[in-house]
């Protein structure tokens, strides 16, 4: 009867003195169906109509036109930029991804209690600010730095190498802030996964690499999706520390917008410049998500 | 039952901890700082002193400013995780495309430059009047959180067995015990995570508190910026170092306290499952 | 326990919330958004504090980034709440035409004020805060004093003068290092402007692989001399003032230096415009502009300033006469037709 195969699923209850009542059609029920609706409000009244005004501004100069939008075609840094910005985000996300996944999984599988403990190091990170955590790593980075310093008194180089100032350096910078986020993300559905399938598909005759492929890496998929879109997107907004960790060819677009709005005033076209990034990113996440869906549908 | 071999896992647990220090690098540079003399920020740090954490504790802007942060982070925080959790679950519950295209607004925010935001909300804020409100900025700040609080629920709901939540209620539970009871034990490690993300979030942010914070509602970071342009002192580093040790005492305890309560309850499913 | 310490956050929560913004709000204020660090210590110390003393009225400083971008979104939303805000020229250019900023009546400033200050200072939408030179600083363990690059030819020259350098980024707000190129190239200092864009550029090539950053903050360029990442740099001299007296090896080469001068703006309808003129009548005064000069290491606005300046700080000031027979004025206004072409060729050339 499948009162009672549930009753042994969830003793719980029953100890809380819930009996089988009449059963439901239990494909009519479907909880939370529209409890997306608050936000729904909250976002189009705080984000939405704030945000037209906004974009409104980008077909604007004196008058209604593309000008904006012209000039950013136009002149062939800005596309550049871009490129750079994507490129970037997307090299930071793969390697935070390759770096947080095994610590991830690490975290998961020792007990909870030490889990809880190391933890610490993970969120230590959050709350230091990011001008410090930049100013900590020009400390460790520089020619007279940390790292330097080491290599030198170890005579595994004789001049300093250029670690600061670069692209390397900003990579570094921007896995650093991301980490954290990559490895909580994944830990909070690794978590989740019943480490009894991976044993059972290893006694069925599995080995352990394929039974990881197999079973344990498409059960953490939602966590690597959650992760990957949150680092990318969040990479996509950096603009303090490839400022300060960058050299030249380290510009993002929200640094440009960051001048265009701040310095030049020229409120126009950094709203065109938003406007380009909204799109391009929503482009991502739209692709990011049928991928999924497919994924999941299989 | 084959059981791993240790090697690997030797290997995975030298990793991860090569990466713990990676993390906390920056940590071991700034604490030594904020108790340096010179009044740059130097390393390794020249003479001892605690007069940054002097200048900090004895300045009412440090303090309020620190207060303000922490309010109004939890206040967004609170406030982007009901939002945010009510979000997930519409998302995944509804129709499959509206599902897709609800996820993609909601996490529209983090797409969007802070400063465009800032001004953008500026604006709009200004039309009512409420420019350096707490509420304003609590508002706005619920906006950038929330996309963090959904990826991260979404990501736990996804993996959480559906029936669960129809096999309690056919027991009789109503959907409110049911969410309380059931799934919400189960999403919980989903919904902390986002509601870390989101407190960060909110107490780290700074431009857009610099517009809608006016000139009464300082935050931390505000004035964590206010010299850049000019000098950076060992006090930002002081403020740092404190936040880093009030942090890890308030984990500290709440694993100790949080722990006592999950291996009681492991230990009781733990005899059921048997 | 886990609802405990829910109900504990509520609680500090909730007193948060509703006690903070009972907090009296006082009205007789002069809100003042300065740059923050040691000028804003030495508005302080020299006519902040004093100024409170005497008229009772409340200094409230704000931070001042984003400075430009909330004139504008203050003015046009009809929500100043902001009285003073450090500027420069590049601004007062920008805003005064179209009407972003108040007049101000130096008859309202007692007599000896408005006649000591120079005439610079008395711009009629802003009143100068201080003069600043934009000079050659040089770590005195690298380059000896007197055997130090003295010109912006000898900055660019490598070879007799080698080592990292900084310089600033023309993405950074401030003006792009086209001066000091086209000097380092030869021009004559009379014939600066109009600038030559391309030729400065040229040679700004021959030097960007010397130069380690280009700085995006002053502080920055400090910090660079400071940990000696860099043995030359291009930054303003009150930096390297502040860095002297902090006991780092570093000097400054007066000679070829840019001149300037910064301003307190007052947005169009700021709300305590008396308060304000009465702040600015205070901080000009002779006594008080000695005591920031000393503090800032900048040149005061107010020559009579300089009765109570001692010499020996006088002579690290930009406005000294020494000092200044060898700094060359930028001229502003160029600047204000220029700077957004000029900024987009120096993002093009950055990237190269």
């Amino acid at each position: 009867m499948p009162g009672r195969a549930l009753t042994r699923l969830c003793p719980d209850l029953l100890q809380r003195g819930c009996t089988v009542q009449r059963i439901r059609p239990l494909s009519k029920v479907r909880l939370g169906r529209f409890s997306y609706v608050p936000l729904l409000l909250f976002m189009l009244v705080l984000f939405i109509y704030p945000m037209t005004r906004m974009l409104r501004l980008s077909l604007f100069s004196s008058r209604l036109t593309l000008e904006h939008y012209q000039h950013l075609y136009a002149v062939p840094i800005y596309s550049k930029i871009f490129l750079q910005t994507f490129l970037t985000a997307l090299r930071v996300t793969i390697l935070t991804l390759l770096i947080g996944y095994p610590v991830a999984y690490f975290l998961a599988s020792i007990k909870e209690k030490s889990a809880n403990i190391l933890m610490i190091f993970i969120i230590i990170p959050f709350w230091v600010s990011i001008l410090i955590r930049t100013f900590a790593w020009t400390v460790i980075l520089q020619s007279n730095g940390v790292i330097n310093q080491l290599l030198i008194k170890l005579g595994l180089v004789a001049q300093p190498l250029k670690l600061l100032y670069n692209t390397f350096a900003v990579h570094v910078g921007m896995i650093h802030i991301q980490l954290p986020f990559m490895i909580l993300s994944l830990y909070g559905v690794m978590k989740g996964i019943d480490p009894t399938l991976t044993n059972a598909a290893m006694s069925l005759g599995a080995s352990s690499p394929k039974a990881f492929y197999r079973v344990y890496l498409p059960l953490s998929l939602p966590g690597v999706a959650a992760g990957t879109l949150l680092v990318f997107i969040m990479s996509l907004g950096f603009y303090i520390t490839p400022a300060v960790l960058g050299g030249t060819r380290d510009t993002t677009i929200p640094m440009v917008i960051e001048n265009q709005v701040s310095t030049a005033l020229n409120w126009g076209f950094a709203s065109a410049l938003a406007a380009i990034l909204l799109v391009l990113t929503l482009v991502v996440i739209i692709v990011e998500n049928t991928v999924l869906r497919t994924n999941e549908m299989r | 039952m084959r059981e791993k071999p240790k090697i690997s896992k030797v290997l995975l647990a030298m990793f991860a901890s090569l990466v713990f220090v990676f993390l906390v690098a920056p940590i071991v540079i700034i604490i030594p700082v904020s108790f340096g003399s010179s009044p740059y920020l130097e390393f390794p740090p020249k003479g001892f002193s605690i007069q940054w954490y002097q200048h900090y504790l004895s300045q009412p802007k440090w303090l309020t400013a620190t207060s303000n942060s922490f309010g109004i982070a939890l206040g967004a925080t609170l406030l982007s995780v009901i939002l945010g959790t009510m979000a997930s679950f519409g998302i995944l519950r509804s129709k499959s495309k509206l599902g897709g295209v609800l996820y993609t607004f909601f996490i529209t925010p983090m797409v969007v430059p802070s400063i465009i935001l800032a001004i953008a909300f500026y604006f709009f804020f200004a039309k009512f009047h409420v420019i350096g409100s707490i509420w304003t900025m609590i508002s706005a700040h619920t906006v950038l959180a929330v996309p963090f609080v959904i990826t991260n629920v979404l990501a736990t709901l996804k993996g959480f067995d559906h029936n669960l939540e129809l096999a309690s209620m056919n027991l009789g539970a109503n959907p409110l015990v049911t969410f309380l009871r059931v799934t919400l034990p189960c999403i919980r490690p989903g919904i902390i995570s986002g509601s870390l993300f989101a407190f960060i979030t909110s107490f780290d942010e700074v431009v857009v508190a610099m517009f809608i914070g006016g000139t009464r509602l300082m935050t931390l970071p505000r004035l964590m910026f206010a010299g850049i342009r000019n000098e950076i002192t060992p006090t930002i580093a002081a403020v740092s170092s404190m936040l880093i040790i009030i942090s890890i005492g308030l984990l500290l305890t709440i694993q100790l306290l949080g722990n006592r309560r999950i291996s009681g309850e492991a230990k009781k499913i733990g005899s059921k499952a048997t | 326990m886990k609802r405990r310490i829910f109900g504990v956050f509520a609680v500090l929560f909730a007193m948060f919330v509703f006690v903070v913004p009972l907090s009296a709000q006082n009205d007789n204020v002069v809100v003042v958004s300065d740059w923050g660090g040691t000028l804003a210590d030495a508005y302080r110390k020299s006519a902040f504090d004093d100024f409170e003393k005497l008229t009772g009225i409340k200094v409230v400083e704000v931070e001042s980034t984003n400075n430009m971008a909330r004139i504008k979104a203050m003015v046009e939303s009809n929500n100043v709440d902001t009285d003073l805000m450090e500027g420069s020229q590049a601004e007062i250019n920008r805003f005064k035409d179209i009407g972003y900023l108040e007049v101000i009546d130096y008859a309202k400033f007692p007599a000896a004020v408005a006649n000591g200050m120079t005439d610079i200072a008395k711009d009629k939408y802003g009143c100068g805060t201080f003069a600043y030179a934009s000079v050659i600083a040089y770590r005195t363990d690298v380059f000896k004093k007197g055997s130090n690059p003295k010109s912006w030819k000898d900055f660019w020259d490598v070879k007799r003068f080698p080592g990292p350098r900084t310089i600033v980024s023309g993405s950074s707000g401030d003006y792009p290092p086209l001066e000091y190129a086209l000097l380092a190239d030869g021009v004559a200092a009379k014939d600066l402007y109009p600038l030559d864009v391309d030729r400065a550029f040229k040679a700004l090539d021959r030097i960007k692989p010397n130069v380690l950053k280009w700085w995006t903050s002053g502080s920055m360029a400090a910090q660079l001399l400071l940990n000696k990442e860099v043995v030359l740099a291009e930054t303003f001299s009150g930096r390297i003032a502040d860095l002297k007296k902090k006991g780092v090896p570093v000097e400054i080469e007066w000679n070829q230096g840019m001149l300037n001068m910064d301003y307190w703006l007052m947005p169009k309808g700021a709300p305590h415009k008396d308060n304000a003129m009465k702040l600015l009548a205070y901080m000009t005064g002779a006594k008080q502009q000695a005591k920031f000069s000393e503090l800032s290491g900048y040149g005061p606005v107010n020559i009579d300033a300089y009765k109570y300046i001692s010499p020996d700080v006088a002579a690290n000031l930009p406005t000294a006469p020494d000092n200044i027979k060898k700094l060359i004025p930028v001229n502003n206004m160029y600047w204000s037709e220029n700077m957004a072409k000029i900024q987009e060729t120096w993002q093009e050339w950055e990237s190269k």
